[in-house]
């Protein structure tokens, strides 16, 4: 005797036919932010190390109320830029980077993960742990906000002192390449760094003004 | 989450009456007691806990004066951090036909019991993980893997910025296994006989506490954060006075099957007859907060 089903055959692993969403963790929206003191060499150039203000509820004061409206976000915000960091507005985005029809935003969520946040730069597999940057992407996104003045460029005290790091760091490298050959790598990694920062400090100092100065006096004796 | 015979069929098979399971792989550990974590008290009554930053104990000394002339006042600077304490809660829904056929003792009230207090230590972590990367000072390059030269030079920029030790560092599985690469492979020669990275071999098994290196406590987290849009990840070291964290005393009220356990956690059970269902309920109300920016450095490396 044949029994008849009205429910549809389907494969667990693929209800809608699709791919599986990514499986990367779940994470909270948050906001970039800048510090003047954090910056790094990404792709030959001067580049800022963003940070985030976690939109998350029991950190840096943010609450919920009984709607499960979040409080306290702006207040988290203004809390860093009071300790010297710039945010980076979620609508910062290059032109080019924008989706046609969507809300500007830098922030996405994947394809049936509406539990995980990640900048638009991140590269995503279908039912995979594993995401990693695009970092052409990602560098354009840096450098747009240093263009539009969202985020002010590196100061010149902060690019001499990454200049003498990678300097050290590149001497040490090739003293050890001597007896550890891998190390050549390292040194060559660290003198490209070092030129691009001599590049960012030479090109700086030439639209840079001296500080106002006036010369002081000390009595020795009366 | 419902423990249902429908969602537990594998726990339920007659062939798994062997008694055993197996954990699912987590990140289940709570972090460390560590003096370097501030655990504000939360008195009863507070919404928000403040921890005041005073420059207190000799940071100010004491100014060369002229004899006869009156020293000046000195005004402490008062700054202050506010940690908003949150709700955090999870359920689990229990049929009464799973607690019937439930051959692996799965379904007891202290199971319950015991995963709601090991799921508050571990959402405290996941919070604290949170923070550690955003500290203005850095350390690392990004997308390249973490040395064992980026920990001392953590080290370094922590006492450089007069915080008291001991330290913390809180890594990322990732960050802490290039590190322990580093130490044993890639030093040239020159400290893998030391005794210090010998005990970061040893001490180098699963995720939670990992012993001390160079002086500083490391503690490995999958909870620790991405970076430049996950290719690198955030984790950080930090000293006293970087990161507090506060957890309001639950009450329990004696006309309901409730309990507080450790002190921390509001742990219940609800009956939902019409269903079949028993509901075992945990909640707690804490918050995390960054309090001295300079007291911690973020160590950004790849991921």
């Amino acid at each position: 005797m044949e029994t008849a089903s009205t429910t549809p055959f389907v494969m667990d692993s693929d209800p809608t036919g699709g791919p599986p969403p990514t499986r990367i963790e779940a994470s909270t929206p948050f906001i970039y932010v800048a510090h003047p003191e954090r910056w790094m060499v990404l792709a030959g150039k001067v580049l800022p190390l963003l940070g985030k203000v976690k939109i998350r509820k029991g950190q840096n004061g943010i609450i919920t109320d009984r709607h499960g409206n979040l409080i306290g976000v702006r207040a988290a915000i203004a809390r860093k830029e009071e300790r010297g960091w710039s945010h980076v507005p979620l609508d910062s985005v290059p032109p080019q980077d924008r989706t046609p029809g969507e809300p500007v935003s830098y922030l996405c969520t994947p394809q049936g993960r509406p539990d995980a946040h990640v900048s638009i730069y991140t590269r995503l597999y279908p039912g995979a742990t594993v995401a990693d940057c695009d970092e052409a992407g990602w560098v354009r996104f840096l450098e747009y906000q240093l263009t539009q003045g969202v985020i002010p460029p590196c100061p010149i005290y902060v690019l001499e002192r990454m200049a003498q790091a990678e300097e050290d760091k590149r001497n040490k490298a090739a003293d050890e390449a001597r007896s550890v050959p891998s190390r050549a790598v390292d040194a060559e990694r660290h003198g490209a760094a070092l030129a691009a920062i001599r590049k960012e400090i030479a090109k700086r100092t030439k639209k840079a003004k001296p500080v106002k100065r006036q010369t002081a006096q000390v009595v020795i004796d009366e | 989450m419902g423990f249902y015979t429908s969602n537990l069929g594998n726990a339920l098979a007659s062939d798994v009456l062997s008694g055993i399971w197996v954990q699912s792989l987590a990140d289940r550990n709570a972090l460390p007691n560590h003096p370097s974590l501030i655990r504000a008290p939360a008195p009863v009554g507070a919404t928000t806990v403040r921890v005041p930053d005073l420059d207190l104990n000799g940071a100010v000394l004491l100014a060369s004066t002229t004899e006869g002339a009156a020293v000046s006042a000195t005004t402490p600077t008062d700054n202050a951090s506010d940690i908003a304490l949150a709700r955090f809660s999870k359920r689990y829904d229990l049929s009464d036909f799973m607690r019937q056929v439930d051959g692996l003792g799965i379904s007891a009230e202290q199971v319950f019991a015991m995963d709601a207090l090991i799921a508050c230590g571990a959402t405290l972590r996941d919070e604290v993980a949170q923070i550690v990367d955003a500290f203005s000072s850095t350390v690392g390059s990004t997308t390249v893997d973490a040395t064992a030269a980026n920990f001392l030079e953590a080290i370094a920029t922590l006492e450089i910025a007069s915080v008291n030790g001991p330290y913390l560092a809180m890594l990322h599985p990732r960050q802490w296994a290039d590190i322990r690469s580093d130490v044993s492979t890639a030093s040239g020669g020159a400290i893998q006989w030391n005794a210090g990275s010998q005990e970061v071999l040893n001490a180098s098994k699963g995720l939670g506490s990992q012993g001390n290196f160079l002086g500083v406590d490391v503690y490995t987290s999958t909870s620790i954060v991405t970076a430049n849009s996950l290719a690198d990840r955030a984790g950080g070291m930090f000293g006293r006075g970087a990161i507090a964290y506060a957890m309001s005393a639950p009450r329990s009220d004696a006309d309901f099957t409730q309990v507080v356990l450790g002190n921390e956690v509001l742990f219940e059970k609800d009956r939902n007859a019409p269903a079949g269902l028993t509901e075992y309920v945990s909640h707690m109300h804490f918050g995390v907060v960054e309090v001295l920016d300079a007291a911690g450095v973020s160590i950004i490396t790849d991921a």
